[in-house]
């Protein structure tokens, strides 16, 4: 019997994402090979939100990400032919979606790259990340910015394994290397990541900002 | 150092995980999934990168590289080709000139093999080439004793430096007997010849008859002897 892993469940950051087997996907996955964009729609609907979250490591702003998601997501539809059901759904969606992210993000390096004054353009997105991360409003604000302003190997575990609660095997399969790579990437990320916010909280915010709240438990700079 | 811990930090992103703004999200997916759908998604092909480009810059692309390939063929045989000829030049045949033939007996037909063919020779004799002429008969006088001199048409024997044996007479070589050793001036003439360590092992049996080299077996039974 075919089986895919379309339904999530995740109760704690603790617990990884659960995948079940339920027999009438196999005919929507069916009907989707056919070319049933309401299969489709019907199949990825769980997944959109992570999706969404996932791209949105990628851009700037929200439409922007939905931008691509949408762009993934047609892909993913065309192509869909080939989803022979070795790995989960969600696996499957995470690999299309983060190829065409970079390959969105390839493409717009190799664009910077084309002007005449590459250096200052080619880091934009970082410089605009540390801005936002400085002048962030809120405490989510100051999160993602500091996450996308980590390298995007690093970002990609992160989100993947901390956010959207994947496993090991999940994401090194995603990113295609080795588990202990994917747990490299995950420690050198959030070491960086703790720098980051770290020197955002040593920082004074600017007027109109809030600072990220840091747990009770965690030591204070004197 | 104010850092954070890794549980503070997990907590923190997982705090990330709200549901992001609605902005028709699915709205504008639903419409484009209907429009490729309308296309035909399986009709769509999924090409790599070099299918993505123009068909027309290929085809220059792949025109220009056989063309400089064949520039690059054509250059290095006509370079190569005049020092050959000058350096081996092919010799010229005229054209109603026809290599000779051999008979059609022996083109086809083998030569018979001779399996009766005389046995491979010994060493000794393989030193003295067969096909050298033999040696004109000489007078030989009995009462002079002539001195073995290297014959002339033997030059591998110098080559090997083997000085000729001293034979007592008859000129001849002789291969198979051994000289008699010469007596020493102690020796009584019916006595048995000793042998003379310092000429060395001439054969096998020499060693033999010495006493001090091969001493007699003895009787295991009776360790007393």
């Amino acid at each position: 019997m075919f089986a895919v892993a379309v339904g999530t469940t995740l109760s704690s950051s603790s617990q990884r994402r659960e995948t079940c087997v339920s027999a009438p996907e196999e005919e929507l996955l069916n009907r989707a090979r056919r070319g049933d964009s309401a299969a489709f729609e019907e199949l990825i609907r769980p997944h959109l939100p992570s999706l969404r979250r996932f791209v949105y490591s990628f851009a700037r702003r929200w439409h922007d990400a939905d931008d691509l998601a949408q762009e993934a997501l047609i892909k993913a539809f065309r192509t869909f032919a080939s989803f022979e059901g070795r790995s989960s759904l969600s696996t499957w969606l995470y690999t299309v979606t983060r190829n065409v992210c970079h390959d969105h993000y390839r493409g717009k390096l190799a664009k910077e790259r084309g002007r005449e004054s590459p250096l200052d353009d080619v880091y934009q997105d970082e410089r605009d990340s540390q801005h936002t991360l400085l002048g962030a409003k809120s405490d989510s604000e100051a999160l993602w910015a500091a996450v996308k302003s980590l390298d995007p190997e690093f970002r990609v575990a992160i989100v993947l394994f901390d956010i959207e609660g994947l496993s090991y095997e999940e994401v090194a399969r995603i990113e295609r290397v080795p588990v202990g790579t994917v747990r490299s990437r995950l420690s050198r990320g959030r070491a960086k990541l703790k720098l980051l916010l770290a020197d955002r909280a040593a920082t004074p915010p600017p007027s109109g900002t809030a600072p990220v709240s840091i747990p009770s438990n965690v030591e204070k700079p004197r | 150092m104010n850092e954070l811990s890794d549980d503070d930090l997990q907590s923190l992103l997982a705090g990330l995980r709200a549901p992001p703004p609605d902005g028709g999200f699915e709205q504008r997916l639903r419409q484009g999934l209907l429009e490729v759908e309308r296309e035909g998604a399986g009709a769509v092909v999924v090409r790599g990168p070099w299918g993505k480009r123009r068909t027309v810059a290929l085809a220059v692309a792949a025109a220009l590289v056989l063309a400089a390939a064949a520039a690059a063929l054509w250059s290095r045989s006509s370079s190569v080709t005049p020092v050959l000829e000058a350096e081996h030049p092919l010799p010229q045949v005229a054209p109603s000139q026809t290599p000779p033939q051999m008979p059609a007996q022996d083109r086809e037909t083998p030569a018979p093999i001779d399996r009766q063919q005389p046995p491979a020779p010994r060493r000794s004799e393989r030193l003295e080439p067969r096909s050298l002429p033999a040696p004109a008969p000489r007078a030989i006088d009995p009462h002079v004793e002539e001195r073995a001199a290297p014959p002339p048409e033997r030059p591998r024997l110098d080559r090997l430096d083997i000085t000729p044996e001293r034979t007592s007479g008859g000129g001849a070589r002789s291969t198979g007997a051994r000289p008699l050793p010469e007596r020493l001036p102690g020796e009584q003439p019916g006595s048995a010849p000793r042998s003379l360590p310092e000429r060395g092992r001439e054969g096998p049996g020499a060693s033999t008859t010495d006493p001090k080299r091969d001493p007699p077996p003895r009787d295991r039974r009776h360790p007393s002897r």
